[in-house]
C-alpha cells in the first residue's frame, strides 16, 4: 500500500498508518507535524485521523501529541488549508 | 539550473584522482614489514609514526563513511557539526604524522604523511560536495518548471478541446506538486526571482574556491550555505517534508501520541499532501 507506515506503539505492539500528509506552519518553523488514521470508521462517509508532531533523533522518530491549545488551532487550520486547496 | 555541474569542478591539487569517493587506504592494517619495526628496536618516533598513520587511516575512512550517509539529506545541522569536528581533529593528528617523518627521517615515510594530507583535503571536498548535492534539491524544481512550460505550450498551442482540458488538469497537479499550492503569478515571479538568486549565490560560491576544500572552508561555507537555505524558503516556502517522509521510512517510528480528528473519507482518499501520488514518485 502506498504511503503506509509501521509504527511501535506501547509495549512494543506494531501498528500499521496511512500517511496522509506531512506540513509545516510558520508558527513554529522547527517542528513537523505529520497526519495520518488507522483507517477507524467514524461513519460510513467519514474516518478518524491523528496529527502529532515528528521529533527526529539520529536513529529515529518519534510521534508526540500536541498539547498546546494555541499550537493545535494553528496546525489544525494550517492542514484544513491545506485540504481547502 | 543545469549549470551546476560538479563533474567541471576542478580541484587544485594535481595528485587528487578521483573526486567522488573517499580515500583508498591500502594500510588499515599493519604490515609485517611494519610490525617487525614496532616489535624491534628502531627509534620511538617511527613506532610513533605508524602508530599515527594507521590511526589517521581510520579516522579519515571513518569521516569518508560519515559523509556518504549523509548523501541526499537536507536536515543535518549536527551531523556536519561532528564531521567538522572529526576533521580538525585528524587534521591535527595529520600535522603530527609530518613532523614524525621528519624525525624518522625516510623518504617513504615523508611521502606517506603528504598523502595523508592529500586525503583530508579530499575529506573536506567531499564533505563540501555532498552538502552542495544535497542544497541542490532545488534542481528538481527547475525540472518540474521545464514539465509545466511544457504542458503551458501544449495548451497555447494545442487545437482538440478534449486535450487541452486534459493538458490543464495535467498542468494544475504538476503545479500543486511542483508547489504545494495554487499559485499566483506574482508567486511564480517571487520563486524565478528565488531561482536566479540561488545561481548567482552557486556561481559565486565556485569563483572563489570555497568548495575545493583548501579555503577556510567552514566558516564560508556556511555562509554560503545559510544564503541558499534563505532562497529555499522563498523557493519552496517550507521544508521539503518529503525527504522527512523517506527518512520515516527508514527509520524506526514509535507511536507516543496524536491528537485526534474526524476526516472525510474521501479526503483521505485523495488528499496525497505533499506524499508522491499512488503510482507515482517524484
Amino acid at each position: 500500500m502506498e504511503n503506509e507506515l509501521i509504527v511501535s506503539g506501547e509495549n512494543g505492539i506494531k501498528y500499521t498508518i496511512k500517511v496522509i500528509d506531512i506540513f509545516t506552519v510558520d508558527e513554529y518553523p522547527d517542528k513537523e507535524y505529520i497526519v495520518y488514521t488507522f483507517e477507524e470508521p467514524v461513519d460510513a462517509e467519514q474516518i478518524k485521523a491523528y496529527i502529532s508532531i515528528l521529533k527526529e533523533t539520529e536513529t529515529d522518530f518519534s510521534l508526540l501529541g500536541i498539547s498546546d491549545k494555541d499550537e493545535w488551532e494553528i496546525v489544525l487550520n494550517a492542514f484544513n488549508k491545506a485540504i481547502a486547496n | 539550473m543545469n549549470d551546476l555541474d560538479f563533474d567541471s569542478i576542478e580541484i587544485p591539487t594535481d595528485d587528487i584522482e578521483s573526486l567522488d569517493l573517499g580515500p583508498e587506504f591500502p594500510n588499515m592494517e599493519i604490515s609485517d614489514n611494519e610490525a617487525q619495526i614496532l616489535n624491534s628496536n628502531n627509534s620511538v618516533s617511527d613506532k610513533h609514526f605508524l602508530k599515527a598513520e594507521k590511526k589517521a587511516s581510520e579516522r579519515i575512512a571513518n569521516i569518508n563513511g560519515k559523509i556518504k550517509l549523509l548523501a541526499g539529506f537536507h536536515e543535518y545541522g549536527d551531523e556536519i557539526f561532528k564531521i567538522d569536528r572529526a576533521i580538525k581533529k585528524v587534521d591535527k593528528l595529520s600535522d603530527r604524522i609530518v613532523r614524525l617523518s621528519s624525525k624518522s627521517g625516510t623518504i617513504d615515510k615523508r611521502q606517506r604523511s603528504f598523502t595523508i594530507k592529500e586525503e583530508i583535503i579530499r575529506l573536506k571536498f567531499n564533505r563540501n560536495q555532498t552538502i552542495l548535492n544535497n542544497e541542490f534539491k532545488a534542481d528538481y524544481i527547475n525540472d518540474d518548471k521545464e514539465k509545466l512550460h511544457q504542458l503551458k505550450e501544449k495548451i497555447d498551442q494545442g487545437t482538440d478541446y478534449r486535450e487541452y482540458k486534459t493538458n490543464l488538469k495535467k498542468l494544475k497537479k504538476a503545479e500543486k506538486d511542483l508547489y504545494g499550492k495554487k499559485l499566483k503569478k506574482s508567486d511564480v515571479k517571487k520563486i524565478d526571482e528565488a531561482i536566479q538568486e540561488r545561481e548567482r549565490i552557486i556561481a559565486g560560491a565556485k569563483n572563489i574556491g570555497i568548495i575545493d576544500g583548501k579555503r577556510e572552508y567552514r566558516k564560508e561555507f556556511r555562509n554560503v550555505m545559510n544564503q541558499l537555505r534563505e532562497v529555499d524558503k522563498k523557493i519552496i516556502g517550507k521544508r521539503n517534508t518529503k525527504e522527512v517522509y523517506e527518512r520515516l521510512k527508514q527509520k524506526s517510528c514509535y507511536l507516543i501520541g496524536g491528537t485526534e480528528l474526524v476526516l472525510p473519507r474521501e479526503i483521505v482518499e485523495l488528499h496525497q499532501g505533499i506524499l508522491p501520488n499512488k503510482g507515482e514518485s517524484r
